[in-house]
């Protein structure tokens, strides 16, 4: 990792939306013009240039100590290089060794992948963050009084929590400030949504559009239905596969070839399998905007036309049919009551897509966003909003959907589902436990994602140890566990007895993925290596987050009278004693006691200050005319 | 089945502890609400404000859950009332309504995948159904509350079945 020496020349903030993507990656950020655009990449960026960034990260010998090379620069290296060349890292992210398939070396551990790169382990996570930190590049070069001061990264839509927590993590080893993730087709449907906005300025306050979004990308495929209402973009419900994209294409052309010629395919040699593999997504590029394609491998020629390949690939459309039609049955939808369908993903070019929609939905199908860029575009817009610079009427609201279902092991390897797919988030979910055992104190309960039945067939995602818990007969002790779905899709759980109030300790295990303490130990070395002034400017973030909690509460106690209903004489001496510590510790420099006081001040006011703001929500309801909202 | 500061959810979106309620008052109150509350609307404050709206906004989303849907509101509210609809204990049917049920079933196997029978079958639920809720409805208003979960739970059972024929008609293949 570099530092960035031009930091603190940066006298202005930006936020920028990425999209981390399979084949290619794309930054963008809301630009003079109000609308949002990509920033490509040029002589400065040393990456090849273009908007899109190539996913492909090459990595020169240690010995020569040159920072890794991202983009079409990289992509030479896939073959003259191919064990120090990453292409496709996105497959990788939050999966496990026994998962994946590559010819990468492997470094084994059952919790997750990491590739063996000039003899070290080379986690996709770190690959990642190589191919942020050169979209992070580009911003830096074309806008170089800007400081990149948050992201809003996409994910596929069906990414599980793995996936997302490895996205975040990435975002975090290549030093940007995460905003949110967002799903993919959600991204793209702000993008459209946005400009249907400002080209309809006089639409009906009230009426509501429903869209579908079909994204098919290189590797990943994510349906999600869209309820649009001026300022509120609300997805109802989201389908997918992780492991369906264009790439699947690719391989059934190949294999037609190979009985066409009669070749055996597994008998081919890597690079004669790789070549023709190359020439069938040639074939099928070409058919993007022709109607026949040839298809050309070693002296031999295929002659392919739309209706083949639509024959050859009808059973890869066919199931991202069904999920269309499942996806629609979620929303409670027939496919007439859409709007539309927008088209979304690079393999949506391909023109046996939209013949296919239209065979299911007779309405309009929306391609006019360059299908590859139009998921950064929505990205930068949502990262405009949050950040602060959009104009308080330009604003909007996104309320997503958790994609999985979340469930713990119960009784026999079964499921007992706690949270079922498709309920907005965030959420929180609480369920009571109780011992087995005459003064246990601790218990395991492992958590999965799935809508199957049985533990095997879901995946796991984490391991939760809860210690602490007072000792009492068995069956007395009532442990209140909190699952928590956040605004990203991640879940944290926190856990507490509930007759005695002990808060239990929480010790998670991810089944897939790095451990917090792995991730700290990746974070530390790479703030190591960078700006000196890591710490002190860390500790100045903490003193101004502890200065507005301070403030915040400080004016909520000034609104309450002593002794009313809502604030006792003794909890205001006990959250204003709270206060006083954090007041004085941040006179000081002591770190750790602004920390652990902030902390406490949370502790205390917590309660009273979530009873305040329901309190609020008459106001909220009583002050504005509400069928208008 | 109360959010942190004891409210109950009817009372969150200022309504009246009633099951009578109008859907799209009750979605421009939630929207209204989440406008407010969502985490979105407070990316420049403290981590612990953002984790108090995480918290406002997850109770707002799962009191709309809860209260959108008539089967889950009519349980809610008499949950409310002291009454577990769901208790596994409370397994018995009358008579009639079991006999009921068996035909339903058998109709369902016999249809297979006859889409005109299966569209005849989901009215004919559909009706049964509405049938239903009207009871439980007015035994909920005269507060005859053990009535009312009696119905709910021919209810839930009407529910499942619509679920299971609406999912046989999706297997058909589409015209």
């Amino acid at each position: 990792m570099t530092a960035d020496a031009n930091a603190s020349s940066r006298s202005r903030q930006c936020a920028v939306g990425i999209d981390l993507g399979t084949t290619h990656s794309l930054i963008a950020r809301v630009g003079a013009s109000g609308k949002p655009e990509i920033i490509s990449g040029g002589e400065a960026t040393g990456d090849g240039g273009g908007n899109l960034l190539p996913s492909v990260v090459y990595y020169p010998s240690p010995s020569d100590a040159a920072e890794p090379v991202v983009g079409s620069a990289a992509q030479p290296f896939l073959t003259t290089h191919p064990q120090c060349t990453v292409a496709s890292v996105k497959r990788l992210l939050g999966r496990a060794a026994d998962e994946v398939q590559t010819h990468y070396g492997l470094v084994a551990d059952e919790t997750l992948v990491a590739l063996a790169i000039h003899g070290q382990a080379k986690t996709p996570v770190e690959i990642s963050a190589d191919i942020l930190r050169a979209l992070k590049k580009r911003c830096n070069a074309v806008y170089p009084d800007e400081e990149i001061a948050g992201v809003v990264l996409t994910v596929p839509a069906y990414f599980d929590d793995a996936q997302r927590q490895a996205t975040k993590d990435a975002a975090a080893l290549a030093g940007l400030k995460l905003l949110r993730l967002i799903n993919e087709p959600t991204a793209a449907a702000i993008a459209y949504g946005i400009d249907r906005q400002q080209n309809n300025d006089n639409e009906d306050e009230n009426s509501e559009s429903v869209y579908a979004v079909y994204d098919l990308g290189g590797g990943t495929f994510d349906l999600s239905v869209l309820r649009f209402r001026r300022g509120v973009f609300e997805v109802i419900a989201t389908r997918g596969d992780t492991a369906l994209g264009g790439d699947d294409y690719d391989r059934a052309l190949l294999q037609h070839a190979c009985s066409q010629w009669q070749v055996d395919a597994t008998a081919l040699a890597a690079g004669d399998y790789a070549a023709l593999l190359l020439a069938a997504k040639r074939a099928k590029e070409t058919l993007s905007t022709a109607d026949t394609a040839p298809l050309q491998w070693q002296g031999k020629t295929l002659t392919v036309s739309q209706d083949d390949f639509a024959a050859i690939t009808s059973h890869i459309t066919n199931r991202t049919l069904q999920l269309f039609r499942e996806v629609l049955a979620d929303a409670n939808l027939e496919a007439e009551n859409l709007n539309g369908v927008l088209l979304v993903g690079g393999s949506t070019k391909m023109p046996v897509i939209p013949r296919a929609i239209a065979t299911q939905f007779a309405g309009t199908l929306y391609n006019d966003i360059n299908p590859d860029e139009v998921v950064a575009l929505g990205a930068a817009a949502q990262a405009e909003i949050l950040i602060g610079n959009a104009a308080a009427d330009d604003g909007w609201l996104l309320l997503d959907v958790v994609p999985l279902s979340l469930g713990l092991e119960t009784m026999g390897g079964l499921v007992e589902k706690i949270i079922y797919r498709n309920e907005t988030i965030p959420l929180l979910r609480e369920q009571e436990f109780t011992t087995h055992q005459n003064g246990q104190t601790g218990m395991a309960i492992h958590i999965v994602q799935g809508e199957r039945e049985t533990v095997a067939d879901n995946r796991s995602l984490a391991r939760f140890t809860l210690h602490g818990i007072p000792p009492m007969l068995a069956g007395v002790a009532r442990i209140r566990v909190a699952f928590q779905v956040d605004a990203d899709g991640l879940l944290s759980v926190t856990a507490r007895e509930a007759t005695t109030g002990v808060q239990a300790g929480v010790q998670v295990k991810p089944s897939y993925g790095l451990s917090v303490d792995a991730m700290k130990a990746m974070l530390d070395a790479a703030q190591a290596r960078a700006s000196e002034d890591w710490q002190t400017r860390q500790f100045l973030a903490t003193k101004v987050d502890s200065e507005k909690v301070l403030q915040m509460v400080r004016a909520a106690l000034g609104e309450d009278a002593d002794n009313s209903e809502h604030l006792s004489a003794d909890l205001r001496a006990k959250i204003q004693a709270a206060a006083d510590t954090l007041a004085a510790a941040l006179q000081g420099n002591d770190r750790a006691a602004v920390t652990t006081a902030t902390q406490q001040l949370e502790k205390n006011s917590r309660d009273y200050m979530l009873a305040k703001m329901n309190r609020d929500i008459a106001a909220t309801l009583a002050g504005q005319n509400i069928k208008q909202v | 089945m109360q959010d942190a500061t004891g409210q109950n959810y009817f009372a969150l979106f200022q309504f009246p502890t009633a099951f009578a309620l109008d859907a799209a008052e009750l979605r421009a109150r939630y929207l209204a609400l989440q406008q407010q509350y969502h985490p979105d609307r407070f990316a420049a404050a403290s981590d612990y404000e953002k984790r108090l709206a995480v918290s406002m906004s997850a109770t707002v989303n799962d009191a709309y859950a809860v209260l959108k849907k008539p089967l889950s509101r009519m349980v809610y509210l008499l949950k409310l009332h002291g009454h577990d609809a769901l208790a596994e204990t409370n397994t018995s049917v009358p008579e009639d309504f079991l006999e009921q049920q068996m035909q339903w079933r058998e109709a369902l196997m016999d249809a297979g995948d006859d889409a005109t029978a299966l569209a005849a079958l989901a009215d004919e639920i559909a009706q049964a159904r509405g049938a239903v809720v009207q009871q439980a409805c007015d035994h909920a208003d005269v507060q005859a509350y053990e009535a009312a979960v009696a119905s709910v739970r021919q209810w839930v059972y009407l529910e499942k079945l619509a679920d299971n024929i609406a999912a046989a008609r999706r297997q058909l293949t589409p015209a």
